[in-house]
Parts: structure tokens; C-alpha cells; sequence
């Protein structure tokens, strides 16, 4: 978590444990950096996992990473979109790596669960995630895929053609 | 004119050598990377390491060990984000982050029947909860800022609703459920020009 100047000049943690704070005789005083926020009993080893993924992504550089998910991205909306009877819903103009669709016929779960039994990991999304915008859009479930620098076209046509078979 | 980029991978990396850093690229198309990747062999491997310290010496001793490398990761998430290690607080989830913010500044302020607090409309669950709550049992105000005509977040109408008695603008950068990125960079500039004392918490999860 990132902690701005204002947040840590105006904020304690609360509640705050040992590590975020000191207990010293005439009382307590908060840390000054953003470890005031963090407790003293965690997974160790997790964090440095997510150190070593940081590093990865560190050299291989976020313009690149990002590039190629904007590729990734693009070109599965339009594969997507060729598909009889779905509907892409992405918004905005400047997308990101997630891409959402749901089918005029067949449900979302149907095709999470056609998909998962070819090999393929996608998630479902439905309306107790985020009420406001499923309910504003008039969207019941939808599909969720999201490529990372590590998929290949190959791998997001044959995403595709799974698809395509399930609502045929 | 803007050159579309799109149809070309112009990233130079090495897809090849980019699955065989991850081994689960054998085992699965994994398509369902926004929240949780296939992680690299490097972050497993640097776990379980640590594990196995921990299983030969003792959890305290293998913390000490791995202090120095142990901030090394938030000066990595620094210059990841372009700020310093100093500057960033380590937790075990995004949901566990947000909720030490969110307790923060509630505790900070006096959450009443007169505070506003103004969600995106693609707000997640788990962040408009706790203002349900605050609503429910301390009157606190929950609105949504309308999308604009592209379905982003709409910048103008949240400017709009700013007044003093906005404590918290809740903001999530690439929504789940719909493909977009919020402008949380336009956002944070509309509240330093309206200098609003409102507090901004950008969920980037």
C-alpha cells in the first residue's frame, strides 16, 4: 500500500499493534513511515515471494508489460466480438487488460465451466461484486478474461474456439 | 493522429523464455490473471525457501536472517510505483490494505449523519461494505458518481458534488467487471484544485 505525506503526517493506524507503534513509558508514539500501518505477525515468506515477482516484473520493465497486454487484450475483444450472439462490454476508451463478455443466449456459468473443462481459467462475474454497475448496465453475469505477458495467441484462439463451440 | 499500436506486439519481451520462468504455463491456459497470475518459478521458489528456513531454524531466527531483504521489497515496490520504500506499507491482501487505510481514516475523523463519502459506480464489494455499515449505523451518506458518456468515472460530476462535508472519495483504477481504467490521475488533480480535505483512496487491485 502506497501512504502519501498527508496520510502519514494526519493518520494512525488503527488499531495499531507493536510494530506500528511503540508503547513507551509516558505513552505511545506512531512510526513515522508507512510501516505504521503494517502488524508485526505476518507471512514472511509471502512477502518476499511478492519481493521476487516484483523484481521479475522490474526488469522486464511495466512500458513492456503493459504493451503486451494491451496487445493480448485488444486482439481477444476482437476475436471475441466475431463471436455470433456475444456481447463485449467493455467501457472507456484507454482499456485495461480485463475483458468482459457474456453471450445473448448462453449463461455466463455455462461458459466458465465449458471453458475450465478444456483447460482454460477464466472467472464469472455476477452482481454482488459491484451492485451499482452490473445493476446500471443491466447485466445479470458475465465472463471475465484477463491475459497476462505470458499468453500466446494460440492460447487466447483456442480460448476462442471454445467459445464459439459452447454457443453454437 | 494516434498510430494504433495495437494490431503488432511491440513489447520485446520473450514470451518463449517468459513461460519457461513460469512452469504452470504447461499445465493450464490461465486466462484468469487479474488478481492472481501464474507466478514465475522465482516467487514460489523464494517462498518455499523461506519456509524451509524457517522449518530447520525457528520463524524468529529466519526473520532475522531475511530483514535486509525483507525491506529490499518495499524499496522494490517503491520504485515500482516511483516513491520511496518509506512511503509503503506491507500487508497479506489488497482487501487487508485497504481496510487499514479505511480504519485510519475513520478513527482520524467523526463519521456522522453530515459526512459524505463518493464511491465510482464500479466501487467492489468489499470497499462499499464498510460504508454500508457506517451508513446503516452512523447515518454517514453513501453516494456514486455517475459514469460520463464513455463509461469512465466522470470527473466533472465529481466535482460537482464536492463539498466540505466529503470525507472519503473511493476510486477503483481497472474495475473488475468491465474492462475500463478510472482516470485516478484526473481525479487527484480535481481534488487538490477544488482543495478538498477529502481523503482519496484509490483501490489499484
Amino acid at each position: 500500500m502506497y501512504c502519501s505525506p498527508r496520510a502519514l503526517a494526519e493518520l494512525e493506524s488503527f488499531p495499531a499493534d507493536l510494530h506500528g507503534a511503540n508503547w513507551n513509558p509516558g505513552g505511545y508514539s506512531m512510526r513515522s513511515d508507512a510501516q505504521r500501518f503494517e502488524s508485526w505477525e505476518k507471512s514472511y515468506a509471502a512477502l518476499l515471494g511478492l519481493g521476487a515477482a516484483v523484481d521479475y516484473s522490474l526488469a522486464l520493465g511495466m512500458d513492456a508489460i503493459s504493451q503486451r497486454i494491451d496487445y493480448l487484450s485488444f486482439e481477444l475483444r476482437r476475436m471475441l466480438g466475431e463471436i455470433s450472439g456475444v456481447q463485449v462490454l467493455d467501457r472507456g476508451i484507454d482499456k485495461s487488460g480485463i475483458v468482459t463478455f457474456n453471450h445473448e443466449r448462453v449463461d455466463a456459468a455455462e461458459i466458465v465451466a465449458g471453458l475450465k473443462n478444456s483447460g482454460i481459467n477464466v472467472s464469472l462475474g455476477t452482481p454482488e461484486y459491484s451492485q451499482v454497475d452490473y445493476i446500471a448496465h443491466g447485466v445479470s453475469s458475465l465472463v471475465r478474461v484477463s491475459p497476462h505477458v505470458y499468453n500466446t495467441l494460440e492460447e487466447l484462439e483456442r480460448c476462442t474456439e471454445v467459445v464459439r463451440g459452447l454457443t453454437n | 493522429m494516434a498510430f494504433d499500436t495495437h494490431h503488432q506486439d511491440q513489447s520485446g519481451l520473450d514470451v518463449v523464455g517468459l513461460r519457461a520462468d513460469t512452469r504452470g504455463c504447461t499445465e493450464v491456459v490461465h486466462l484468469n490473471n487479474a488478481g492472481s497470475a501464474l507466478p514465475p518459478s522465482i516467487a514460489v521458489d523464494t517462498m518455499v525457501e523461506h519456509l524451509r528456513l524457517e522449518e530447520m531454524i525457528g520463524g524468529y531466527e529466519a526473520h532475522a536472517r531475511a530483514a535486509g531483504r525483507i525491506d529490499a521489497v518495499r524499496d522494490s515496490i517503491g520504485a515500482l510505483l516511483d516513491t520511496s520504500g518509506s512511503n509503503i506499507a506491507l500487508s497479506s491482501s489488497a482487501t487487508e490494505s485497504w481496510d487499514r487505510a479505511f480504519s485510519a481514516i475513520t478513527f482520524a475523523g467523526e463519521f456522522g449523519s453530515d459526512t459524505r463519502v463518493l464511491a465510482s459506480s464500479s466501487e467492489y464489494a468489499s470497499n462499499v461494505l464498510p460504508v454500508m455499515q457506517l451508513a446503516r449505523h452512523h447515518g454517514v451518506q453513501l453516494e456514486f458518481i455517475p459514469d460520463d458518456e464513455n463509461g469512465v468515472t466522470d470527473v466533472a460530476a465529481l466535482e460537482s458534488m464536492l463539498d466540505d462535508d466529503v470525507a472519503v472519495v473511493l476510486i477503483n483504477h481497472c474495475p473488475s467487471q468491465n474492462g475500463l481504467i478510472n482516470p485516478v490521475a484526473a481525479i487527484g488533480h480535481a481534488l487538490a484544485r477544488a482543495q478538498s480535505h477529502a481523503w482519496y483512496l484509490v483501490d489499484a487491485c
